[in-house]
């Protein structure tokens, strides 16, 4: 089970909540009611930002946290997540784009020896609403966008993540949790292990997975398809983008045939899932899935 | 990006693996350390494969070293003129095989491919090894050698396990997304040697690394661009440019490849494609209009789509910069418009007031769903029937 659904994190900390970016962010949270108990900004020990302590380092802490959201830079990400995962931090948001890729990889090495869960690096976070606005948000996954429900969103995109987010909201689809995996080459866990982590989740009907070209993420996602008790639909972006060209994101390239889209599309469909090729196509199929 | 040979070869130096004595070819006369070397392999440096076919590696003579040069530099045509050469020492090989090393995402970890067969058999499809490589764990080189041990006698396949080995702390070390040596010879005095290394380095470590020592690299890849590209890259964010008739203003990787997929369900195709880059300024939209307006000064395209997610930065300033800019530029081809903002950005957001502005300033439509946009644009500049939605 995921941590931050198993028990809701009551002790959040943010790492570089000073910036521009991070103070708008951590203000947002503030609002959603995220239990932000303080952040960790070197040399600013003492201060207080917009209410929130700050503290130099996260040993300063009189109790454990159970969240992190990081904003620090992506030069200071690896060693930021490998503080948090020697903290035993069940769940870790790691904002920053642009982490060099072996930094990810130590990253991700170190999150997972420990057991937490490492979204990003470069994610907008999370999102699991609830009825009332006492969901959770932890990071820049607007609950504005989400509404509560029993569909499991996961994106490879940020912009992508909030925009099928508010499309399923306006089609009346609720979420179980909308969830910004990271647009990176190397992440903190890959899509086929969230899906087998929503396997035994009571409050998900459905999964809507929205990946992108590139890599080969969905060829591992397929096989955990196979054996997953719930019905998934995929969108995979980028089917009209042009091979050996980036399309932003560190691993949207179509560097080969399999990295791209229709190679995923059929892949996944194979493996039993539905296949949409856009997200309007894919909230119809879910509404279909989903009606009683 | 792609690191030439020579530059790639100059990094594997550094590190101690062995490569043929070598030379970038300068003037018009064969350099005086090439004089006393066996033989001269002639190579074009280009960021791209297949060399070989296209006539851009060739054996050559003191005598034929510069004619081999021109020929080269007609196949590669005025475009190119800058390409650099490199004159390395053909050395005898006894034996070529294939050795790659690359960041596998999904297993987090190193994958090493390796083929007892080198140079084109690998390019043939020759079965190819695969060994997934923890680069931390002791013991690296045994467990490579347990891997490849099946395909090689003893003694060669020990000398190749600790040459790979010590290629995982070069990937690490030198931020390498993919380190490929083929072949990896062997020659017939005994000795290892990476005759051919395609290298392709991590933009996000960029800075940690030395931009002086893969200046031709670089070269090359900014000479890929075309102008706007260049431009844009200057400004502080990604174009992409792409034959297409609809100029798309975006913001974000995932949305903007759903939008160029929607626009091009609709029978149109989107002229460009956007997003942030690294270390560019936190605001980039009036550049982002500029490159869009320019592409829309051209006769096919038909239309301009701007469309972004504002999650909590205000939607006022956006329109307030967007008809800023609509004042000094109006709109070469029809512009639709169009804002996913969640309530916090719209807050004190009069949508009535920006739309009539909106309109006042030449927007042919405002609305915040992709859809209802693309399909005003389709209907309106009379595009094929929709494929899918």
């Amino acid at each position: 089970m995921l941590p931050f659904l198993s028990a809701p994190p009551r002790r959040v900390i943010v790492f570089n909540p000073a910036g521009r970016y991070a103070a708008r962010q951590v203000a947002e949270m503030r609002a959603a009611g995220t239990p932000i108990i303080a952040g960790i900004a070197l040399g600013r020990n003492g201060e207080l930002l917009d209410g929130v302590p700050l503290l130099d380092s996260l040993a300063q802490l009189e109790e454990p946290a159970d969240a992190a959201i990081l904003y620090t830079p992506p030069e200071g990400t690896a060693d930021a997540v490998r503080q948090c995962a020697a903290a035993g931090i069940p769940t870790i948001v790691a904002a920053a784009e642009y982490v060099p890729v072996h930094d990810a990889l130590r990253a991700a090495h170190a999150a997972r020896a420990a057991g937490s869960w490492l979204l990003g690096p470069n994610t907008l976070g999370l999102c699991v609403p609830a009825a009332g606005g006492g969901g959770l948000l932890l990071g820049s996954v607007s609950p504005a966008f989400c509404a509560p429900g029993a569909v499991a969103l996961l994106g490879r995109s940020g912009t992508l993540t909030l925009a099928t987010a508010r499309l399923l909201t306006r089609a009346g689809i609720g979420q179980r949790a909308a969830i910004h995996l990271g647009g990176d080459t190397v992440i903190g866990r890959n899509p086929h292990e969230w899906l087998e982590a929503f396997a035994g989740d009571a409050a998900t009907r459905a999964v809507l997975y929205c990946g992108e070209i590139g890599g080969d993420k969905e060829y591992a996602l397929a096989e955990a398809i196979a054996g997953f008790p719930k019905p998934v639909v995929a969108v995979i972006v980028g089917r009209h983008a042009p091979a050996d060209r980036q399309m932003g994101h560190a691993g949207a390239l179509i560097g080969a045939e399999r990295e791209s889209a229709a190679r995923k599309l059929a892949a996944l469909a194979e493996a039993g899932a539905h296949v949409a090729p856009t997200p309007y196509a894919a909230i119809g199929i879910l509404k279909e899935l989903t009606t009683p | 990006m792609r690191l030439t040979e020579a530059e790639a070869k100059a990094l594997l130096r550094r590190h101690g693996v062995a490569v043929p004595n070598s030379v970038l070819l300068a003037g018009d006369a064969v350099p005086e350390e090439a004089a006393s070397w066996r033989g001269l392999v002639l190579k074009a440096q280009l960021a791209e494969g297949g060399r070989g076919k296209r006539g851009l590696v060739r054996l050559v003579t003191p005598e034929t070293l510069m004619p081999a040069r021109a020929e080269m530099r007609a196949i590669l045509g005025p475009d190119a003129a800058d390409t650099g050469f490199l004159l390395e020492e053909a050395v005898p090989v006894a034996r070529e095989m294939f050795l790659a090393l690359r960041v596998d995402g999904t297993g987090q970890c190193l994958e090493m491919l390796f083929s007892e067969h080198g140079g084109i058999a690998v390019e043939e499809g020759k079965p190819v090894l695969r060994l997934a490589l923890d680069a931390e764990a002791p013991g690296l080189a045994e467990r490579i050698h347990a891997g490849i041990g099946r395909r090689l006698a003893p003694a060669l396949a020990a000398r190749v396990a600790r040459q790979a080995a010590r290629l995982t702390a070069v990937m690490r070390d030198e931020d390498l997304e993919l380190l490929e040596i083929n072949p990896l010879a062997l020659l017939e005095d005994g000795r290892l040697l990476a005759l051919d290394a395609k290298l392709l380095r991590d933009d996000a470590a960029a800075p940690r690394h030395d931009a002086e020592a893969t200046r031709a690299s670089a070269a090359i890849e900014e000479r890929s661009l075309t102008p706007l590209e260049r431009r844009a890259r200057v400004q502080g964010f990604t174009l992409v440019e792409m034959p297409g008739d609809v100029a798309l203003v975006s913001a974000g990787a995932g949305l903007g490849m759903f939008l160029v997929d929607l626009l091009a369900d609709h029978g149109l195709a989107a002229a460009s494609f956007m997003d942030n880059r690294r270390g560019g300024p936190a605001e980039t939209t009036e550049a982002r209009l500029d490159a869009a307006f320019a592409l829309a000064r051209r006769p096919e395209v038909r239309a301009i789509l701007f469309y972004t997610t504002l999650a909590s930065r205000p939607v006022a300033d956006r329109i307030e910069t967007l008809l800023g800019f609509l004042a000094r530029n109006p709109a070469p081809k029809p512009l639709y418009v169009g804002f996913a903002a969640a309530p916090s950005a719209s807050r004190g957001f009069d949508a009535e007031a920006a739309a009539s502005r909106l309109q006042a300033a030449g927007v042919a439509l405002l609305h915040d769903d992709p859809l209802t946009l693309v399909r005003a644009i389709a209907a309106n500049t009379g595009a094929p029937p929709a494929k899918a939605a």
